[in-house]
């Protein structure tokens, strides 16, 4: 990452006035967590560290756990960041940091209890945020992907219908072997991306998965037809492509059966 | 998060500095302050061809609405949310004038006017789609120790544009008002969103929709910052004086946002709290689940609205942006689409260039290559007080010394970028779709030419102030005027037709300094 084209004047004049300082916390934590930020992880260390000290251990968990966290150290991480939520137990970025960290540091169960706090405390979780929540829902529990299901129809009905964790949803439901479950979810989409080549690709090769090789045909045909009548785009034009490969791939289903 | 008493700490050493900042943001506060008896921040929301939201503070609950001034005949209660209250009217004719006031009968002069937008896809009645955009117009409310360094400069560029209006576009209606970040200095409080946009554009905006977009300037104070290279006070004699100051947050997250480094405020994100913005479709475009950015369509128009500022800095949160942005773009057939987000991803304004900044480099590096390969025609950003407008681009992912004009830029019949201008308009699209990136971050204030000392970075102009290679070049020199920008107040003016968009650098005294064309096809 490359730091803010201001963090190096800062620096510069944030050691200036430490010198004069050298015991004003407020400043060291500053100043640590510009090195932090910009991958100067001993130098953030030392100052945060040093920080803890002039003043309270809580103030500073934050930074500390932000660092190590960046740095790969996700216990270390975890106990600052508790530090902090046992001072401060209502800040919702504290708890998408834990679940984040916790998740790095496999402890699974604690990364999906910190998720669902995030999504309580947050006004405004993104879809991002859930994705990242189901994903790692997905891939540890054993029932995992029930429970991921769970989260996103949690996260559409609070958030609205979108095709970010529709589409994730739908992949879930395939990789649970639900196929009819999948073109039901694909099929919801239709009223936001219907006249877009992907939807229709999607739902062509979803058709294929259920056997449904006619109908995949007839999809086939009316995104071709669609796809001339759109302003052509570099991304439209590799949609056509796509639409080419795929008519060569019905062709060979129907000749296996 | 460093929070508290510890910032407390930092400031017993600026006791006299901070208090007079203080001061002032209470004195605003009190002077700003409504009568509960008449409505007051009145402006609009979501204008779509068949319905319009009217958002407002204080006064009646109730709105009276007809398509005459002399009868307004429906009448919608309004909710109340983060204490604006809100009226959704419903059932509206498209490309219809419709009136509005908070009593029945009202005077004349209590009544305001909006149109609706025409059906989606149809151009408006008057042939065209009129957009005003504004990049940086916060400055009213920017102060540093309660010294005001710009007032009045954002109403002499809403004046410019109105005299530019009045007399070439035959003060042709507005459709759609566009802003580009950092529109509240400076840090996007809701006092200063209340001085530097309500109490300024007042009449505008009851008559016209607001779109937003998120700015560094909106999302509170950062670390402790040395604000002595941008204001000259007496203290900074003695050394560099550390401030929270506004617009350094360097969080991606809009629940950490912190208006004065004590800890976040409990009343949360102004400019979430003060827009209502379709995180779920309701204005055609495909539903982001955010507000944080979004799309819409109105008539001939698409446009779309990226967070440059929060989403962008997590990596996985903008990845999920990208995702959606190519699932919007997919789905758009609009004539014209127009993006909006703050930092720009080529620039070399004063304090911002694209080849250091990280934001500007992720904007640029994620997105450029979705907005050339799905359609998108021109984009718009703020952030340097400046105008910058590139050629028409293709394929420039990478710094500004990798710019090769012979394979990023559209030439010309003499193998010269060309310029979009006069009988060789650019071409819209096809295979090898080209868009054009637009940074006017100067509605508000214009850097000026002031060349760094030694070793300074900040507050001052480096020797390639301007000289982005992927901006178009200007021979003038005429003041403000650089090799590859224009260093002048203004707002840029958009028109699109059915066959043709026009994209306008309009300066304050409302002179016309650049322009482009696009045709479609």
């Amino acid at each position: 990452m490359q730091a803010h084209a201001g963090d190096h004047r800062t620096l510069a004049e944030l050691d200036a006035i430490i010198k004069k300082s050298p015991a004003e916390a407020a400043l060291l934590v500053a100043r640590g967590a510009l090195y932090s930020r910009s991958g100067q992880w001993d130098k953030a260390e030392r100052d945060l560290r040093l920080a803890e000290t002039l003043s309270s251990k809580e103030d500073v968990a934050f930074e500390l756990g932000q660092l190590y966290y960046r740095r790969g150290d996700h216990q270390k991480a975890l106990e600052y960041i508790d530090t902090y939520i046992g001072a401060y137990p209502n800040y919702p970025p504290a708890f998408l940091l834990r679940a984040r960290a916790a998740g790095e540091a496999k402890q699974f169960d604690l990364a999906h209890e910190s998720y669902d706090t995030y999504f309580s405390l947050s006004p405004d979780p993104q879809p991002g945020e859930y994705l990242a929540a189901v994903r790692l829902l997905a891939s540890t529990k054993p029932a995992g992907i029930n429970s991921a299901l769970v989260l996103l129809d949690m996260a559409i009905s609070k958030l609205g219908l979108n095709p970010q964790l529709q589409r994730y949803a739908m992949q879930l439901e395939l990789r649970r072997d639900n196929t009819k479950g999948a073109l039901d979810r694909w099929y919801s989409l239709e009223d936001q991306l219907g006249e877009t080549p992907e939807w229709g690709i999607t739902l062509a090769r979803l058709l294929i998965l259920a056997d449904s090789v006619d109908e995949a045909g007839l999809v086939v045909e009316t995104v071709k037809g669609r796809l001339v009548r759109l302003r052509q785009t570099p991304a439209r034009k590799a949609a056509g492509e796509t639409i080419a490969r795929l008519e060569r791939q019905l062709d060979e289903v129907r000749t296996s059966h | 998060m460093f929070r508290n008493h510890l910032t407390g700490l930092l400031c017993v050493a600026l006791l006299p500095f901070v208090f007079s900042v203080a001061a002032q943001a209470d004195d605003t506060s009190i002077v700003r302050q409504e009568s509960a008896a008449e409505p007051g921040r009145i402006f609009l929301q979501q204008v779509s061809f068949d319905s319009a939201m009217v958002k407002w503070r204080d006064g009646p609950d109730t709105i009276w609405f007809g398509k005459k001034p002399g009868a307004l005949t429906q009448n919608v209660t309004a909710s109340v949310d983060a204490q604006h209250k809100i009226a959704k009217l419903q059932g509206l004719s498209a490309d219809t004038n419709y009136y509005y006031a908070f009593q029945k009968a009202a005077p004349e002069k209590a009544v305001m006017m909006f149109r609706t937008a025409p059906m989606p896809g149809a151009v408006p009645e008057d042939g065209n789609t009129h957009i005003w955009l504004l990049g940086d117009s916060g400055t009213e409310t920017e102060n540093f120790a309660g010294r005001y360094s710009h007032k009045g400069e954002a109403i002499d560029v809403m004046n410019g544009f109105l005299k530019y209006n009045a007399s070439q576009a035959a003060s042709e209606p507005l459709d759609l008002l566009l802003l580009l970040g950092d529109n509240a200095y400076l840090e996007g409080t809701d006092e200063q969103w209340q001085g530097a946009f309500f109490d300024i554009y007042t009449d505008i905006i009851q008559g016209v929709a607001t779109w937003p977009t998120i700015g560094n300037h909106e999302m509170g104070v950062g670390l402790p910052f040395d604000i002595c290279p941008f204001v000259k006070i007496p203290t900074c004699e003695a050394g560099p004086v550390m401030m929270n100051v506004g617009g350094i947050s360097e969080s991606s997250d809009p629940d950490s946002y912190d208006s004065d480094g004590d800890g976040p405020d409990a009343s949360g994100f102004p400019y979430l709290n003060i827009f209502s913005l379709p995180s779920k479709g309701e204005m055609g475009g495909v539903p982001s689940g955010t507000e944080q950015y979004y799309s819409f369509n109105y008539a001939n128009v698409h446009v779309v609205s990226l967070d440059s500022q929060l989403t962008n800095r997590d990596e996985a949160l903008r990845a999920t942006m990208r995702d959606w942005l190519v699932d919007d773009l997919s789905a758009n057939t609009a004539d014209w689409t127009i993006v909006i987000f703050h930092h720009p991803p080529y620039t070399k304004g004063e304090n911002h260039d694209s080849d250091r900044e990280q934001a500007e480099i992720d904007m640029r590096v994620t997105f450029a290559p979705v907005f050339e390969n799905y359609g998108v025609d021109v984009i718009y950003s703020g952030h340097s007080h400046s105008y910058e407008r590139s050629w028409y681009l293709r394929g420039h992912y990478g710094m500004s010394d990798s710019f090769d004009a012979t394979r990023n830029a559209l030439l010309d019949v003499d193998g010269n970028p060309a310029l979009g201008q006069g009988s060789e308009p650019y071409e819209q699209g096809g295979a090898q779709n080209r868009a054009v990136y637009t940074v006017a971050g100067n509605a508000g204030k214009a850097d000026e030419k002031k060349p760094c000392p030694e070793g300074q970075v900040m507050g001052c102009t480096l020797p390639n102030w301007l000289q982005h290679p992927a901006h178009r070049t200007f021979s003038e020199t005429a003041p403000g005027y650089e090799s590859n920008g224009i260093a002048r107040k203004g707002s840029i003016v958009l028109d699109a037709s059915k066959s043709t968009l026009t994209s306008r650098f309009v300066d304050e005294h409302g002179e016309v300094l650049d322009y482009f064309t696009i045709k479609r096809n």
